[in-house]
């Protein structure tokens, strides 16, 4: 049933989901399915039924689940942070509490190296802020030049991340009080390290740091990885939008301007620092678009910036380890026509000690990827020296290679793809999946086997099989050829899609896949990001789900929808699959939603509070894996 | 499009996306929706939309 056409049933149910979501946690209702009842013929393993596929003020999930409420902007991270007063907000009080914009989540079990599912850490990215939804007297228009000092450091100590102590009581989650782990790395005030072949070259050196090696601050961290000895890779992504200044006036025009540096930021943050105006700071920006690797289990751990990894915008940064120790990281540059990044590591873990690998990801091989008709596809070094990458290029060294790591990829010869996006590999089968977001400026003349679609609005999802991989098979991820195939295209079937054919009976369409997890049976949970499609599409953002092998492969059902104008980050399944975490963020962002007149208030709905990005757990009533 | 931008009557000016940060530069125009370089904001067709999040116009600010 899609439409509902009694107006007493509408509002009976806004009352209960207002009711529950003033209690935080919102129930699934009854007879929301827009699938057809279970039966023998829905070729999907996966039996939930699906909860109404519509736009909404508030957040709804699967019949038989609870989402809860469990961290929001604002609330205390570092054990002194002071209670949220949304009307007196402080840089200080930022710089301590939960940020804007949760992306990435990532659950470290406790102890380290267990597999806890009731107790243990969760990592959360701060991706950027929405100032005229965070102070009052904004508009979306205005705010560049109204925003003070101290609301634009506010919006500064939001960005970065927040580590929180979580456990389960029953069927609920609390953050547990006055951790020893519980921190902030904010872009105010937090120190990064860089590392590996570009850290401390010229090119990243300023006036507040002559040495090239300390960097304040990280930004623009979307999603990110796990690695292998229990530390966390975060992802900076769009660090360009921060800069302004005329990137002409600079010596690193080519850079500036490849990296999508035109003289213009939306943001303030260049009027009270100089270190975001290009021309007074050149090599601020070669400073950010790196991974970042810290340890949460150990609070004081300095965060580092893996050069060795290359510098680009990273949407994430996700581990596979290979037969003999080395480890494998896949990344995706989201902007359109950018391209797919693998780094294999020189040395293997040392499993023995998780602390020995501390400089791992400084030594290995960055490769980017070329797809070929054939259904093949080619991973291509860039290696300082080989080929085009050499002086003759302007590649001094291989520092040049990873600084310049989009021009390098240029001249290699790789696939300009549609906005990859995460980059995940299910453990399940050993096959990589790629979440190709959208690339509405894709031409006809520019369309190739695994980007077939132009003006592609609703984006599409490849899957990778490295030599060796399959049931139960890792496979040989450091092979320099895979093959290739796309697993759907999406959109609704006037656009072409390609989803199993029931996925308009059993199923729901998508829109804009962007990150992904899989639980232990392999089957893969894509949340979408529409951006503001969502409204024209008019389905909304959440998490997805589907097979991927099996009759019901590409089956996709909607699981989780996210209130108004918000989109979904941050699957993380619990070892035992029976919670799953996920970011709402970005609610109410709209062009016309404001702190004072929000298209939605969730999740608190009080009257004197804007809307507010959330961390929410979701978890089954009857106490089983998350979507059986 | 009319009468091309010009440094002198300012609509050489850059306007960027608040949903996402993308910046457009009259200078050089959106070649694949077809919209010649020194073709200024307000020139720009009203169905124009942000090529790199989908925004509409009124999400552009200068
Ligand atoms: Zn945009």
């Amino acid at each position: 049933m899609r439409r509902l056409d009694s107006t007493e049933i509408v509002l009976s149910r806004r009352q209960i989901l207002a009711a529950s979501a003033a209690a935080g946690a919102v129930a699934a209702l009854p007879g929301q399915a827009s699938a057809a009842k279970e039966g023998a013929s829905d070729p999907s393993s996966l039996a939930f039924r699906q909860p109404e596929h519509t736009i909404a003020d508030t957040h709804r999930v699967a019949a038989g689940h609870q989402a809860q409420v469990l961290i929001r902007w604002g609330d205390g991270v570092a054990v002194d942070a002071p209670a949220f007063d949304v009307f007196a907000q402080s840089a200080a009080a930022q710089d301590r509490q939960f940020g804007y914009n949760n992306d990435f989540v990532a659950f470290m079990p406790l102890p380290v190296g267990s597999l806890a599912s009731e107790h243990g850490l969760l990592c959360v990215n701060h991706e950027y802020t929405n100032a005229e939804l965070m102070f009052p007297g904004l508009t979306l228009k205005d705010k560049t030049e109204k925003l003070c000092r101290e609301q634009v450091d506010v919006e500064i100590a939001a960005h970065g991340h927040s580590v929180i102590e979580v456990r389960k009581n029953g069927q609920s989650w609390q953050v547990v009080a006055a951790s020893p782990f519980a921190r902030r790395l904010s872009a105010l005030t937090t120190e990064f390290q860089m590392s590996g072949p570009a850290a401390g070259h010229d090119r990243l050196k300023t006036k507040a740091d002559p040495s090239g090696r300390t960097v304040i601050g990280t930004l623009n961290n979307c999603a990110g990885g796990v690695t292998p000895w229990g530390t966390v890779l975060i992802a900076e992504e769009n660090f360009d939008t921060y800069f302004s200044g005329d990137p002409k006036k600079t010596p690193e025009s080519v850079n500036h301007i490849r990296l999508g540096i035109k003289g213009k930021s939306r943001y303030a943050w260049s009027r009270f620092h100089d270190r975001f105006d290009i021309e007074k700071e050149p090599n601020e920006p070669n400073r950010f678009g790196w991974v970042v690797e810290f340890d949460p289990y150990d609070p004081t751990s300095v965060p580092v910036k893996r050069t060795a990894l290359g510098r680009f915008k990273h949407e994430a940064a996700t581990c596979v380890t290979l037969a003999d120790g080395r480890v494998v990281v896949y990344s995706g540059d989201d902007e359109m026509f950018e391209y797919l990044y693998r780094f294999v590591s020189r040395d293997p873990i040392d499993r023995k000690n998780r602390r020995a690998n501390v400089g791992l990801l400084d030594h290995g091989t960055l490769s980017v990827a070329r797809f070929d008709k054939d259904g093949t596809m080619t991973w291509l070094p860039l290696v300082w020296g080989q080929g085009k990458l050499t002086a003759a290029n302007g590649f001094a060294s291989q520092a040049d290679v990873l600084i310049d790591a989009r021009r390098a990829a240029d001249l290699v010869g790789a696939t300009p793809m549609d906005r990859p996006e995460d980059v995940e590999t299910n453990p399940a089968n050993g096959r990589v999946y790629v979440m190709l977001t959208n690339n509405s400026q894709r031409k006809p003349e520019q369309v190739n086997g695994a980007n077939p679609r132009a003006d592609n609005r609703h984006g599409h999802v490849l899957e990778l099989t490295p030599p060796g991989a399959g049931k139960g098979r890792i496979g040989r991820h450091d092979a320099e050829r895979f093959r290739w195939e796309i697993l759907f295209l999406a959109g609704q079937r006037a656009d072409g899609a390609t989803y199993h054919p029931a996925t308009d009976k059993y199923g729901a369409w998508l829109s804009a896949p962007d990150n992904c997890t899989f639980d232990n049976r392999g089957r893969l949970w894509i949340s979408t990001d529409q951006g503001s499609n969502q409204r024209k599409n008019a389905i909304p953002d959440g998490m997805y789900a589907c097979d991927v092998d099996g009759p019901g492969r590409s089956l996709v059902k909607f699981f989780y929808g996210v209130p108004r104008d918000a989109e979904m980050c941050g699957p993380a399944f619990t070892p035992d699959n029976r919670t799953l975490f996920v970011a709402v963020q970005h609610p109410g962002e709209d062009k016309d939603s404001t702190f004072d007149r929000p298209s939605t208030r969730w999740p608190d709905f009080r009257p004197d509070l804007p809307p507010r990005p959330a961390i929410v757990a979701i978890t089954k009533d009857d106490g089983g894996p998350v979507g059986s | 499009m009319g009468q091309p931008a010009t440094e002198a009557d300012g609509s050489l000016a850059l306007w960027v996306c608040n949903r996402c940060g993308w910046v457009y530069a009259p200078a050089e125009g959106d070649p694949t929706r077809r919209i010649p370089p020194l073709t200024a904001f307000e020139r720009l067709p009203p169905d124009w939309s942000c090529p790199s999040c989908g925004a509409d116009r009124d999400y552009f600010f200068h």
